[in-house]
């Protein structure tokens, strides 16, 4: 007797779990696909008020960040390979974009690990020629650790021959939020196609929210 | 290591000025047969970058048809100061690079030097690096021979 009352109530609950179910599917539509190649963090941390100034000079801090997605992405300009790799793959994933309304667009910020090097001027010479709206960001060299260290991003100077250097620094692609958060990171590989396709993905997510 | 490379430097200067005049010297057979075997490189491109940049980097491909290994040791262009062989290494999202002064194409194989992996690193350029057209290259190799070439200017994929 115990046990058939058990399953009849086992079989209520499943069935109305069924219909609620059916009723939240159906009011909200498809359940949205999460990201194929972006990591989301549990809990975004807010990107640290450090001073900075952008390519043309100008003051960039949290402010920046607010009310757009941005793509960031720890770079330098005497890098060959790997940094005009990663600022065409992001101009690309961009130009995908461009359906969107302006605002929604994401923004991409390249910043430098290398500030002895990368004055203002010389990013403004570098970064916008890879997408007239990319902007270069140089934060001076004690305050770098903090800010590297909010994104979860690492650097270090490598002795090249003649005095020259190179910086070994982290190629992952990070993402902070419309609230200035570090909310999400893209590793290494990266193509513009799994970029865009994510990026429509994450601001859909966030919209149902 | 500052020896090696003044070393090298010198082999290369010395062949990119004699290179014509040594293989005049080998008799036309040898010369058909080498050619057979003689590596040879491919979809050779340097990355276009903003006309502020200093350096910028060079892709290929190379195959070795012959029957042993071949060993690239070098490379130069009248356009740079300086070009060495680098790869970039992307471990745990870490991005290092670093120079190989060696690198092997054993035989029947292709080796390409790529985005994010291995690339010729092209610095001092000695005018402003072209945005468009063709640059020259040589690549040395380690029984003596070189490979002259010419690489585009451009974007992958453009």
């Amino acid at each position: 007797m115990q046990k058939t009352t058990f399953i009849v109530i086992a079989v209520v609950l499943a069935v109305a779990a069924a219909i609620s179910g059916a009723w939240f599917a159906a009011r909200l539509g498809a359940p949205p696909a999460p990201p194929e190649h972006a990591r989301l963090l549990s809990t975004p941390r807010p990107v640290p008020a450090v001073p900075a100034l952008d390519h043309r000079g100008a003051d960039f801090g949290r402010a920046d960040y607010e009310g757009r997605w941005t793509i960031v992405f720890f770079g330098f300009t005497h890098c060959p390979d790997i940094c005009p790799t990663t600022l065409n793959v992001l101009a690309g994933a961009r130009r995908l974009l461009d359906d969107l309304p302006e605002a929604a667009r994401p923004a991409v910020t390249m910043i430098s690990v290398d500030p002895g090097r990368d004055t203002p001027e010389r990013l403004a010479e570098y970064v916008p020629f890879f997408h007239p709206e990319f902007r270069g960001v140089h934060v001076a060299a004690q305050h770098l650790p903090e800010l590297a260290r909010s994104f979860g991003a690492a650097y270090a100077y490598a002795p090249l021959e003649d005095e020259n250097y190179t910086v070994d620094h982290t190629a992952s692609v990070f993402l902070v939020d419309p609230e200035a958060r570090v909310a999400g990171v893209f590793p290494t590989p990266h193509t513009a196609e799994g970029i865009a396709t994510d990026m429509r993905r994450i601001m859909d997510l966030e919209n149902r929210r | 290591m500052k020896l090696t490379c003044l070393f090298r430097a010198g082999l290369l200067a010395l062949l990119l000025c004699a290179g014509h005049g040594a293989q005049a010297e080998t008799t036309q057979a040898e010369a058909k047969a080498s050619d057979a075997e003689r590596p040879a490189v491919t979809d050779a491109w340097v990355r276009r970058v903003p006309p502020a940049a200093r350096m910028t980097a060079g892709y290929l491909r190379i195959h070795n048809p012959g029957p042993e290994p071949v060993a690239i040791i070098g490379a130069g262009s009248p356009f740079f100061g300086s070009v060495e062989m680098h790869g970039t290494i992307t471990v745990d999202g870490m991005s290092r690079m670093r120079e190989h002064e060696r690198l092997e194409v054993p035989a029947g194989e292709t080796l390409s030097f790529e985005p994010g992996g291995l690339h010729l690193m092209l610095m001092q350029a000695r005018e402003a690096i072209p945005a468009s057209g063709e640059i020259p290259f040589t690549l040395l190799l380690e029984d003596g021979r070189s490979i002259d070439f010419s690489a585009s200017v451009g974007q992958p994929g453009s």
